[in-house]
């Protein structure tokens, strides 16, 4: 068993009272981790509990397997989403997340900005643990959905440390923060799910993680052309409210109507829906510098374009920016937009883990 | 009945971290500016240095830019270091860069250099807690007021006249003698 450490408690009321005084929740009631529920979790997993997932130097924390299986067990995961949550973390931990300095995790968890650990899922294991692709896919409507994605949340809070009014500064944050796990509708999708199109089987089930801000909507009920949709889209992905801020990887979450008429009506491939909106996510110099910016320092970037006469500021560096995928509810012209917060990543890699399948199996 | 439950935070104390020693005056010593990403980050940080000059005789160098967003390289550190007598470090105006910029105090401390990270009021928790996971809990920081980001010139001017006379509190052992006579003599030239 894991040798971290234990307190005893007269009885659970009172061991539920010390979390929250403790300010080991998010507010929420939390499950009690006991020593027999966190196990099961890492039975599941058949991982050595000490083994280090993550560091983070700046608050000098690691986030190892025990740790990880303790706030999951509070967040309400059964051992079988546990292999998620695993990969996900390792996901936070690869240094292509950055440039230069060091990986970018911490300081998009401490920022006034507000992203929140956007996860993605791809592959079986959506149906072997009732992960939602479909309708209400971002509203929590599956128990796999919201405990993963809180579970990630409490590791962030506890593990590492990042206390809203303390190490987290979010000026207004948005609802993901308290769990953001998404999966991919591949069943009605016109394209390859995004973990083939990244090179894995299509058997392997991956995560995919994303510092995302809020997703933002796009409606387009009435337009028939795969144009007229892609420019909502793009004009979506376009706002200076998201421009001026941090730019380039970008997620299209693709509802299946308006990817049944793009893809499908009109068999526009995958590449040629991310290559339409790379070069329509753009704003003029014009817009940029009616918002405050100094047109002298945006010429100065390789992101300004003229184009008939006009200076145009890309929104992203080519179509490997425009993170492409297909969830919701095959029920209406909705999709959705999610920006990036302090996510900077080489073009085209995207941060796409395998999951694990149970202890002494290969694939889940 | 009882209940026993695992505890969900890690038990890992940080190791106590000796700030580097004061200086006695500040007069001829060498202020070395690093400032990072932000905006208005340059002036800010290097409005406050020219007061250090003005108010307290200090030399200072050219400001140098981080190469990573909010920290410099091991190559940019080690010259900051070896060149500077105190460093100022900054800008902390944000939930990340408040944070980043005590953790390079820190790190300038433990080099040997009395630094002083330049941060805002909102960032005060923040700063604090970070200065903690350092193991420098005492380390003292400016607080500027919120927001640096949209000031113009003579505004950022009129912060750092506010912020030099913290600075050198917090670089020297003392702010008394030869420096303080200093900076009542600049006061006096500029009310006067």
């Amino acid at each position: 068993m894991t040798s971290l450490p234990t307190a005893t408690f007269d009885d659970e009321a009172a061991a539920a009272a010390a979390y929250q005084a403790s300010e080991w929740t998010d507010g929420l009631p939390v499950a009690l981790p006991t020593a027999e529920r966190v196990q099961a979790l890492l039975d599941y997993v058949g991982r050595d509990p000490a083994e280090v997932l993550l560091v983070v130097p700046e608050t000098k924390r690691e986030v190892n397997v025990g740790l990880a299986a303790v706030n999951a067990v509070m967040a309400g995961c059964r051992p079988e989403y546990f292999p998620v949550v695993l990969a996900a973390i390792e996901g936070w931990a690869d240094d292509r997340w950055g440039f230069g300095d060091r990986n970018f995790f911490y300081m998009s968890n401490s920022s006034t900005g507000g992203g929140a650990q956007l996860v993605l899922v791809n592959g079986p294991i959506r149906h072997e643990i009732g992960l939602n692709s479909g309708a209400n896919v971002y509203s929590g409507a599956s128990p796999a959905n919201l405990t993963i994605g809180r579970a990630l949340r409490l590791i962030v809070r506890n593990v590492i440390g990042m206390r809203p009014g303390v190490l987290d500064h979010a000026s207004q944050g948005h609802p993901g923060k308290l769990s953001y796990t998404i999966a991919e509708n591949e069943e009605e999708s016109p394209w390859a799910p995004l973990h083939v199109e990244r090179g894995f089987s299509a058997d392997q089930s991956t995560a995919m993680v994303f510092c995302g801000r809020a997703p933002e909507p796009v409606e387009n009920r009435v337009a028939g052309s795969a144009e007229a949709i892609l420019f909502t889209i793009a004009d979506t992905m376009s706002r200076l409210g998201a421009m001026l801020g941090f730019r380039n990887s970008t997620m299209v979450v693709m509802g299946p109507e308006h990817a049944g008429i793009i893809g499908g009506k009109h068999g526009w491939s995958k590449a040629d829906v991310k290559q339409y909106l790379f070069e329509n996510f753009r704003r003029t110099v014009a817009d940029m510098a009616r918002a405050g910016m100094d047109p002298a320092t945006l010429r100065g970037s390789p992101a300004v374009v003229t184009e008939g006469g006009v200076e145009w500021v890309r929104g992203c560096r080519g179509p490997g920016d425009v993170i492409l995928v297909v969830a919701g509810g095959n029920n209406a012209g909705v999709s959705s937009v999610v920006t990036n917060w302090a996510f900077p990543i080489p073009l085209g890699d995207y941060i796409i883990k395998p999951i694990a399948g149970p202890a002494g199996k290969a694939k889940s | 009945m009882t209940i026993s439950v695992l505890i969900p935070v890690p038990s890992d104390a940080v190791r106590p971290s000796a700030m580097s020693p004061r200086l006695a005056s500040l007069k001829g010593k060498v202020v070395g500016v690093m400032y990072n990403a932000k905006g208005n980050a340059e002036p800010m940080l290097t409005f406050i240095a020219d007061n250090l000059k003005a108010q307290y005789g200090a030399e200072v160098l050219a400001p140098v830019r981080t190469r990573g967003v909010y920290l410099p390289d091991a190559e940019q550190f080690q010259a900051m270091a070896s060149k500077a007598d105190v460093v100022l470090v900054g800008l902390g105006d944000c939930g990340s860069c408040s944070a980043c910029s005590i953790e390079l105090a820190a790190d300038f401390e433990r080099a040997g250099v009395p630094a002083v990270a330049i941060c805002t009021t909102p960032f005060l928790r923040a700063g604090q807690a970070m200065a903690a996971r350092q193991g420098m809990p005492d380390l003292p920081f400016v607080t500027l007021q919120h927001p640096l980001s949209s000031l113009d010139t003579a505004e950022l001017r009129q912060r750092a006249e506010v912020a030099a006379p913290q600075a050198a509190a917090m670089l020297l052992a003392s702010l008394g003698g030869e420096d303080a006579a200093l900076s009542q003599q600049w006061r006096q030239s500029r009310t006067g």
